[in-house]
């Protein structure tokens, strides 16, 4: 299994959320592993601002808003800090224009690489083409392909 | 098994003192526990005058536990990153209101996730779970 911790991008929670077998089952092990899912602060603001938006608009999402509150509470939430902020303004001014669109990337990319973490993203091509540019060291997994030992 | 525990204290199944109604480890607090106690204690405390708890709070003592609740603690304790006698004292202050950190079930922290997106179409789980965008100025 995992020897390290590991990161959570907000789109890998989604497939969580979304009930994806294998990541459901990568997440399981990781776990009974580690005890905690990783995520950011920024991950937490992707999704709590589209239920309060969802909200606001009139859907009864307040129950499904509520547990994912107590999923973020017991996961670790890694802060957007100074070192982050400072990692994120290296691999903005890297990017062309339509790349620096993607800022929740560049933020949570930036954590990953702030705190030495991997980052477990269904989107690998995307911050492999950051750190790329801007020359930053970005450990990247991906928890929706199946391993051997998981795939039994 | 040693522990080294400042209180004395049942779990599972049985009701205890609100917290701060009586001093921990006092005659009154062991009174209570002993008349609210419902079915065998699963901790118990031997070999210690019960005037001494009352005025030491840091008297190792022994207790002992059943096989297999021994090995659910050892299993939470791995992987919580504790000896077993820490996580016995992280349960004991999560019981008693301090903020510990104790790593929930896994099953449970899955059930919350899907919970999270249960019920939404798939138009509007697309929406919240949507990445932070900006426009360039």
């Amino acid at each position: 299994m995992a020897s390290t911790p590991v990161l959570l991008d907000t789109d890998t929670l989604s497939e969580l959320s979304r009930g994806n077998p294998i990541v459901s089952a990568r997440a399981r092990a990781y776990l009974i592993e580690f005890g905690r899912l990783t995520v950011t602060a920024v991950t937490v603001f992707e999704r709590l601002r589209g239920y309060r938006q969802a909200i606001r608009d009139g859907k009864p999402y307040q129950r499904q808003m509520l547990a994912f509150e107590v999923l973020a509470h017991n996961c670790l939430v890694l802060p957007f800090d100074d070192v982050a902020a400072d990692v994120a303004a290296t691999i903005w001014a890297s990017c062309s224009r339509s790349q620096r669109q993607n800022l929740g990337d560049i933020l949570i990319g930036a954590v990953a690489v702030a705190r030495q973490i991997p980052l477990v993203t269904r989107n690998k091509k995307a911050f492999a083409m950051l750190a790329k540019l801007s020359g930053v060291d970005l450990h990247l997994l991906d928890w929706t392909k199946p391993t051997r030992h998981l795939a039994r | 098994m040693g522990l080294t525990a400042g209180v004395p204290a049942c779990i599972g199944g049985f009701r205890t003192a609100p917290a701060n109604s009586a001093r921990p480890g006092s005659a009154q607090q062991l009174r209570h526990l002993s008349a609210t106690c419902r079915f065998s204690p699963i901790w118990y405390v031997s070999g210690v005058p019960r005037s001494a708890l009352a005025h030491d709070a840091s008297v190792a003592r022994t207790i002992r536990f059943p096989a297999d609740l021994r090995d659910r603690i050892t299993t939470d304790a791995d992987r919580c990153g504790r000896s077993f006698e820490g996580q016995v004292i992280a349960l004991l202050r999560s019981h008693y209101g301090e903020d510990v950190d104790i790593a929930p079930n896994p099953a449970d922290i899955l059930a919350f996730a899907k919970a999270s997106l249960a019920d939404i179409p798939s138009v509007d789980a697309d929406v919240i779970v949507g990445k932070l965008k900006s426009v360039e100025r």
